[in-house]
């Protein structure tokens, strides 16, 4: 299916999550990305590729009568009868409409998942550089260091294996059904795989019998931390995973936004990418216009060896 | 002998049945302790943590206050400076995230109440006035909520009075065009109304976009009837009132069920429970019944007057049943060197209210008074009067700074201020502070009274 011009309908922090590099995750060439007035600044809009132009209006029938693909992702909060109309609208002017769940509506706390079952056979981990990605608060953008942990191995040449977070597990498959999802997120043969990722949430490892477990089984060689801006628990996880499990963290990554809770319970996710936190230069912003270079450089300084020498 | 007031342990002392229990500030911990004990750490207080310290003692009692100290009890100063820890946000929560708007749609009522601030002629506040929000004006507030909760999930609009049903024309047109204007966020409306304008049209409506309505009953006819009188003639209103609620009722018990809820306004001398099996006996569920104390409070508006209100009368008023209180006492962190106690919220982003005339105010319940003004429909949220009433303890930094209650302290801006002169007032917040005081320790009271054996 061909889709150059695409609506992304959610709530600002959904749609901002999926722009990242979201032309690394569709096999079809991406013109414009639209979005609505009402979560969206015109100053902050912009896009990592000048290929693609990021629109801003602010009604909906001004953009489905446009755009090839609506993606819609949907909560709890969001209005039935704004679904109804993206859905008339779209069958009127002819595009393609996809509703999906969104993936971002849970906390952290609620997206505590079961990973006791590894992906693949335990000795695979043990022979070859596993990247671990922890999610430490929720609106950590986890989502968007796979995307660019994706981007960069797919870059490098480098054959890996990734297992999703259930955020981008959602997206993945959903594209996948109609087959539009970029090919570097098919499943990758393990046995030719140089590098492993895996992501966990920091609730998961909570239980200590379980991370003790996970760790050793994983042996992680590569750990980033991924928190928001006023993240205060970087260096605490660190040394929990120093000091319990003699693992050092290599990096801590925030995303570019504050958790509000504006009343009790009701948590948002406010945008303030241009507040600069004073952190230790070992922190990176993933909006940073370099931070795909840095990580990259981390990376590969940590894990590589030189051509033609392999592990066996 | 001069003694800084660092040095100053920062406890609270009890006696409660004859035993005797100090709670500790830093520590956030309540010790039963000995009379022995006691006597020494009164003895501390008068001399200060340095020079108890400098004394040398044989005395069982005063080696095991000088344990504690060394454990960590009984510290001084531990608080440097008052700032509240999301200061440093307030111009991008300002910017993206405003949750809630109330709009006074009027200041035009049909009722005289006893006990209502609007209605006195000898008033701090406004008086009731047949003026109404215009339609320009309310569309210009609907715009600037658009623009300024670009993160936010959920939005809240309300409406509010005198009796906003009176400007039922311009609730609907808010509520049509919100409803246009918004295409991700969940929009909550809600109102509070007396109950009388009620018509079988406003509740269609009301059921079809799921408005919540707070209604301003008393209870009883006879409490009703004594308190809340129409305007014009002088007569109760709990006939007219109920007659409407049943209305409600049987035009979807489910909505009335969900989203109806009571706001009676008790008195000194009334009992409260009589009021609740009122309602009860009617249908509503205890849950959706928010008793409002007249003594502490008019029927919509937190008057910041405590001076002069007794101990015992303070007492009286207060329900010991504080689970926020609970929370509190039950964490284990040390305080901050840079801190502020809780209360204010970030005026105008967690609600904002806005007058008949556009001007902005930090919620509903402050005096429309100039200097509770944080800006306006033309110029925005003033940042300088957000931050300032965001950190409101800076009028009594130096008390604040060595307050025992610091941990419980709930006082915001609505109760510091000085109507006469049209300030927020450092000796108004203090006012404030003794009653706050008066209100945590009979918590504390309570809570050693449960537990000691």
């Amino acid at each position: 299916m061909k889709a150059e011009k695409i609506f992304l309908y959610a709530n600002s922090y959904a749609t901002k999550t999926l722009l990242f590099h979201i032309d690394r995750l569709f096999n079809t060439q991406i013109s414009a990305i639209y979005l609505l007035k009402e979560n969206h600044k015109e100053k902050e809009v912009y896009y990592f590729s000048s290929r693609i132009h990021v629109v801003v209006l602010e009604s909906i029938e001004s953009i489905v009568k446009t755009v090839d693909l609506t993606i819609a992702l949907i909560d709890d909060r969001t209005p039935d009868s704004k679904v109804n109309e993206i859905k008339e609208q779209s069958a009127l002017y002819g595009s393609q409409c996809v509703i999906l769940d969104n993936p971002w509506s849970k906390t952290i706390s609620e997206n505590k998942r079961n990973l006791n079952e590894l992906s693949y056979p335990t000795n695979e981990y043990q022979k070859k550089p596993v990247i671990l990605v922890v999610s430490i608060s929720s609106f950590s953008d986890q989502y968007c260091i796979e995307v660019i942990l994706n981007k960069i191995f797919t870059e490098e040449g480098v054959p890996f294996t990734q297992e999703f977070s259930g955020e981008l597990k959602n997206i993945v498959d959903c594209l996948s059904n109609l087959d539009m999802v970029h090919c570097s997120y098919n499943k990758h043969e393990c046995e030719e795989a140089l590098v492993m990722i895996k992501t966990i949430n920091i609730e998961s490892l909570r239980d200590e019998d379980f991370a003790r477990q996970f760790l050793s089984t994983i042996s992680p060689d590569f750990i980033i931390l991924v928190g928001t801006i006023e993240c205060e628990q970087f260096q605490e996880i660190a040394n929990l995973f120093w000091y319990k499990y003699s693992l050092k963290t290599d990096m801590f990554i925030t995303s570019p936004y504050i958790t509000f809770e504006r009343v009790s319970g009701e948590i948002n996710a406010v945008y303030c990418d241009h507040i600069k936190e004073s952190y230790s230069r070992n922190v990176l912003s993933n909006r940073e216009v370099s931070f795909e270079n840095k990580l990259k450089n981390s990376i590969f300084a940590k894990i590589s060896v030189p051509l033609g020498v392999y592990v066996i | 002998m001069d003694i800084k007031l660092s040095d100053i342990p920062i406890i609270k002392s009890f006696c409660v049945n004859g035993k005797n229990y100090i709670y500790d500030m830093g520590k956030n911990q309540v010790l039963h302790i000995t009379k022995e004990q006691f006597i020494e750490v009164q003895k501390m207080l008068r001399i200060g943590l340095n020079d108890y310290l400098s004394i040398s003692k044989d005395a069982q009692a005063y080696k095991d206050v000088v344990q504690l100290i060394n454990k960590g009890y009984f510290h001084g100063q531990q608080i440097y400076e008052i700032t509240h820890p999301i200061t440093k946000y307030v111009s991008l929560l300002m910017e993206r995230a405003v949750g809630e708007m109330i709009l006074q749609v009027t200041r035009d009522c049909n009722f005289k109440c006893r006990y209502c601030l609007f209605t006195r002629e000898n008033s701090v506040d406004r008086l009731h006035e047949k003026i109404d929000m215009s339609w320009d004006l309310a569309q210009k507030c609907i715009d600037y909520l658009y623009e300024h909760s670009t993160d936010m999930n959920d939005i809240y609009i309300s409406f509010y009075g005198g009796e906003p049903l009176i400007n039922f024309k311009l609730i609907k047109q808010v509520v049509e065009y919100a409803d246009r204007l918004f295409n991700t966020k969940k929009i909550h409306y809600a109102t509070t109304i007396n109950g009388s304008l009620l018509n079988t049209s406003i509740i269609a409506f009301c059921i079809e976009h799921d408005l919540s309505l707070a209604i301003s009953l008393d209870g009883p006819r006879e409490i009703q009837n004594n308190h809340r009188r129409f305007y014009e003639t002088g007569k109760g209103t709990f006939d007219i009132v109920m007659k409407n609620v049943n209305k409600i009722k049987n035009m979807s018990l489910k909505y009335f069920e969900e989203k109806v809820t009571f706001q009676p306004v008790v008195m000194m001398d009334e009992d409260k429970e009589h009021v609740i099996s009122f309602f009860e006996e009617i249908g509503v569920k205890r849950s959706k019944v928010m008793i409002i104390k007249a003594s502490m409070s008019g029927i919509d508006y937190f008057y910041s007057g405590t001076k002069g209100l007794s101990k015992a009368k303070l007492e009286s008023d207060y329900d010991f049943s504080s689970d926020d209180y609970d929370t509190v006492l039950s964490s284990k962190s040390k305080i901050p060197e840079v801190w502020h106690h809780s209360g204010p919220c970030v005026p105008g982003v967690r609600k904002l209210f806005v007058d008949v005339y556009g001007n902005f105010y930090p919620c509903e319940k402050v005096l429309e008074n100039p200097a509770n003004i944080i800006g306006d429909i033309r110029q925005g949220l003033n940042a300088d009067k957000v931050e300032q009433m965001l950190n409101i303890g800076r009028l009594t930094s130096d008390d604040c700074k060595h307050c025992w209650a610091a941990r419980f302290c709930e006082i915001c801006a609505v109760r510091c201020l000085d109507a006469e002169h049209n300030k927020l007032c450092g000796n108004v917040k203090r006012n404030a502070c003794e009653y706050e005081k008066i209100k945590i320790s009979a918590y504390l009271e309570n809570y050693i009274k449960n537990r000691s054996i």
